[in-house]
């Protein structure tokens, strides 16, 4: 279901005004509007699916880059800390668990651009699911998340950025 | 850094003239707010006066030439983030029929140079956003703030981690 009304577009353009934000909104495959959930538990999935490509791409970037060995490693620990708060979250709110573990093994791609669009849509989707929890903990502990994976999307961006100059 | 980031948003609170509940929340001497529409309006003025004192912060550290030259374009982005958030929650408040706290006077930076002790005290003050705002947005009853609320937030966590990087700080 499209996320966009007159007025949200509006906010996302205050919004976007030298922020973060923007550079994901001038991406046109980035899914930034494509999400309104329609239940903490389609938002939960989604969660539990995107942070699934994000560990696929770390694990790739980690395969092929000796000197990443402990950026990844505290990454995927990161995700796998997320994951457990979801499934806490999940039971909080009284819903089935989501699906298996994280496969950082999987086929992926071990670009860093991949990697930190991967993250955007992740952190996307976290922002865009706090509407619909409908729980003061699950939203406080979701943002904490959120936040955390902000700083990893940041830190794969710098080293975009260096790599790029 | 403790105390900057209290005097930060001891600073804001007052300016905003936010209800003493929310001030104490936020100074995390009270544990909890009513998730109500007041509630999200003492939220958003508090917001809006962080924003403020987070863009006087900025606008002083760059009228004075107090960043580092290196690090001005980030300054400059930062400040025109700040500006983005407040003024996406001003347009929040007036959809609700309110207006927003007026900008304050901000207290200016204490240094006299560009140097690292201004971009502490600038990331000094990214972490107190992020820390009010991650307090607050469990007690945000309404959507269409909480998603905006999320994006804010994402942004404050950039903002500390370039500075942090810059200060030689961890970042991961």
């Amino acid at each position: 279901m499209p996320f966009e009304t007159a007025t949200e577009r509006t906010r996302r353009e205050l919004l976007g005004g030298g922020t973060a934000l923007a550079a994901i909104l001038a991406d046109s495959s980035s899914q930034v509007l494509a999400k309104d959930y329609a239940s903490s538990r389609e938002a939960l999935d989604d969660l539990d699916r995107l942070a699934s490509l994000c560990a696929m791409r770390l694990g790739a970037v980690g395969r092929a880059r000796a000197s990443a060995d402990v950026l990844v490693s505290r990454f995927l620990a990161s995700l796998g800390r997320h994951r457990s708060t979801r499934d806490e979250v999940r039971r909080r709110l009284g819903l089935p668990g989501g699906a298996g573990q994280v496969p950082e093994d999987g086929a992926a791609e071990a670009d860093l651009s991949g990697l930190r669009q991967a993250l955007d849509d992740l952190m996307i989707a976290y922002a865009e699911s706090l509407p619909v929890l409908g729980d003061a903990t699950a939203v406080s502990r979701l943002a904490i998340d959120m936040v955390e994976v902000s700083r990893l999307r940041t830190v794969i961006d710098l080293w975009v950025v260096a790599e790029e100059a | 850094m403790r105390s900057a980031r209290r005097d930060f948003v001891r600073s804001a609170a007052v300016h905003a003239g936010v209800s003493l509940a929310v001030f104490d929340f936020l100074d995390g001497r009270a544990e909890a707010l009513p998730r109500s529409e007041e509630t999200d309006l003492a939220i958003l003025n508090a917001a809006i006066g962080l924003e403020h004192e987070a863009i006087g912060l900025y606008e002083d550290a760059l009228s004075r030439d107090l960043v580092p030259t290196g690090l001005r374009d980030y300054a400059v982005e930062f400040k025109g983030a700040h500006e983005g958030h407040r003024d996406t929650q001003i347009e929040i408040l007036r959809e609700r029929g309110l207006n927003a706290v007026a900008p304050h006077r901000v207290d200016p930076i204490r240094e006299t140079t560009a140097g690292n002790a201004v971009i502490r005290r600038l990331l000094s003050v990214e972490a107190a956003a992020e820390s009010a705002y991650l307090r607050l947005i469990g007690r945000i009853r309404t959507a269409d703030y909480l998603l905006s609320a999320g994006f804010i937030v994402v942004d404050e966590a950039r903002h500390q981690t370039i500075w942090r990087r810059a200060l030689g700080l961890s970042i991961y």
